[in-house]
């Protein structure tokens, strides 16, 4: 026996339900859903980046169903990549193993496009459920990969497209008598997509509260919202002599709470809507952040500070958003002051805003005009 | 060796390589020849993403965003595990059940256990518990556990149901 005869060889794998024609299909299916997570991560990207593309300031709920899609498109997308990975496995040895340069870059695409595939979901997923095993920062090497990933499947449609416009129109070919039908296992995939989706969307749709048993929040939590940066995490604590101090052409101008509850106050409904895809809505009371700075039309932009030290403790706001009737220099939630860990004793809150820039413990607004 | 045996050598080597070389120019050429515009444009464009998205990762690997080793575990190792340890495993098991269990039960076996397999990758995050923090309650406040054994129950149990349904209706 040669070494070379160790190496396993495609006929080595039985399943008989396996092959083309349900590759095309789960592959479309992908395709597709990798498709609409790439746009929505770029969108949430892009509202986390302000200045690199122009994003409206509505609707209100914007976010909220972009990034519940991104979230939940990717969470479906794990049982369809699991029975696409299984459908090709025996390709993975196809002989020759290496081959010439046609077989190099075939192989080579196809590498990069199963590791940025599988790299997405599974950190996206662990990120989700805030087990951080992988050690590095998430959102930026989620974002690098995606453009691996996308052009890696750009690439291999090109390379499987007269092959899979063909297997779409083939009949189904038989299996034994017993065995799983290539279109039951199409069903399987598809059943375990919507699984994944329904199960995890508790803490994005309220009427799928009591279904979402594997959703990452029951979107439950201090004054009936949840929480993800606590004031423990934050190291922030309550401070008697609070001041909220508003820098602009070079002067300082500082104002207590009570200054702030004797100025006219405005309620907006709106939702928190994480980039970890939950969201719940609340009434939101405080000042307009316009109201705040003088002449808001001439601003270029405002920088919002929080006494949370971490990354998430700095937001910026753009003009459109700064004259936004909605966005609010929140001191309430639903009537109640704010608990401490939603902001105490003030936060920011803006329609169509990623939750990670709606900064808590707000301390000083920087403005640039 | 002599001089001329080694210019002998040299000269068929140097007409293999030519040989390959002339073979590999064809096969592109051949094959790029057969592509249709739209293949084209979806080459020329993937290409250039992923040489975006490289640069990208380039750039994060330089400022230490992003550590080499760990990034590069990440990503290498899901092609890995996949074909060399879980795709066997489901093979093995697939083999399995179709070696003991009997014809008429094989393809509700099989069916529920790749069903179980595909929810329990998304549910294993979130059984683990790991991600939970003690300052902040509101994050993975539910019974995950109990939610993922119904979601087994129902799997299994529901082609159980349907057969003794039909099983009723035509002893």
């Amino acid at each position: 026996m040669k070494p070379a005869d160790l190496v396993p060889r495609p006929e080595w794998y039985p399943g008989r339900a396996r092959g083309g024609w349900l590759s095309a299909r789960v592959g479309t299916a992908l395709g597709i859903a990798f498709a609409t997570c790439f746009v929505t991560g770029l969108i949430s990207h892009f509202h986390q980046h302000p200045g690199l593309f122009p994003l409206p300031d509505g609707p209100v709920w914007g976010y909220a169903v972009s990034q519940g899609i991104h979230v939940t498109t990717g969470i479906a997308s794990i049982p369809l990549l699991a029975v696409k990975l299984w459908s090709v496995a025996p390709r993975f040895w196809q002989r020759p193993l290496v081959g010439g340069v046609l077989r190099m870059l075939e192989r080579g695409s196809v590498l990069v496009l199963v590791a940025s595939a599988v790299f997405e979901l599974v950190t996206g997923l662990l990120n989700v459920a805030e087990w951080y095993a992988f050690g590095f920062y998430f959102p930026p090497v989620h974002y690098a990969v995606a453009w691996l990933a996308i052009g890696a499947i750009a690439v291999h449609v090109a390379v499987q497209l007269p092959k899979v416009r063909e297997l779409w129109t083939a009949p189904e070919p038989a299996v034994a008598t017993g065995d799983l039908r290539r279109r039951d296992v199409f069903r399987l995939a598809g059943l375990g997509a919507v699984i994944a989706a329904v199960t995890t969307a508790g803490d994005k749709l309220p009427a799928l509260r009591p279904v979402g048993v594997l959703s990452q929040r029951s979107a439950m939590g201090p004054q009936g919202l949840p929480v993800n940066r606590s004031a423990v995490a934050a190291g922030v604590v309550a401070d008697p002599d609070w001041q909220l101090r508003v820098r602009d052409r070079g002067r300082e101008r500082t104002r207590t709470l009570a200054d702030l509850q004797a100025m006219p106050q405005h309620a907006a409904l709106l939702p928190i809507a994480c980039v970890e895809g939950w969201n719940v809505w609340a009434t939101w009371e405080g000042v307009r952040l316009s109201e705040l700075v003088d002449d808001p039309g001439g601003v270029a932009e405002l920088t919002v500070r929080s006494a949370d030290p971490g990354g998430y403790g700095v937001s910026t706001v753009t003009r459109q958003t700064l004259n936004h009737p909605d966005t609010l220099l929140a001191l309430r939630i639903d009537g109640e002051q704010l608990a401490l860990d939603h902001g105490f004793p003030a936060r920011l809150i803006a329609p169509n805003r990623p939750g990670a820039l709606q900064t808590k413990w707000v301390t000083t607004i920087e403005v640039r005009r | 060796m002599n001089a001329r045996r080694r210019t002998a050598l040299v000269r068929v080597f140097r007409r293999r390589i030519v040989e390959v070389r002339n073979q590999q120019v064809a096969e592109v050429r051949a094959a790029v020849g057969g592509l249709t515009r739209l293949q084209v444009l979806l080459l020329l464009a993937g290409s250039a993403t992923i040489a975006f998205g490289g640069v990208q990762m380039l750039h994060l690997l330089l400022d230490r965003t992003a550590p080499v080793l760990g990034v590069g575990a990440w990503w290498l190792g899901g092609p890995l595990i996949v074909d060399l340890l879980v795709v066997p495993i489901v093979v093995i098991t697939g083999v399995a059940i179709s070696r003991f269990i009997p014809v008429g039960w094989r393809r509700d076996v099989a069916a529920a256990s790749a069903l179980s397999l595909l929810v329990s990758l998304v549910a294993l995050p979130f059984l683990t518990g790991l991600g939970r923090r003690p300052d902040n309650p509101s994050l993975l406040d539910r019974n995950y556990w109990a939610g993922y054994l119904t979601l087994l129950v129902l799997i299994w149990g529901v082609p159980l149901v349907l057969r003794l349904f039909r099983r009723l209706r035509h002893p």
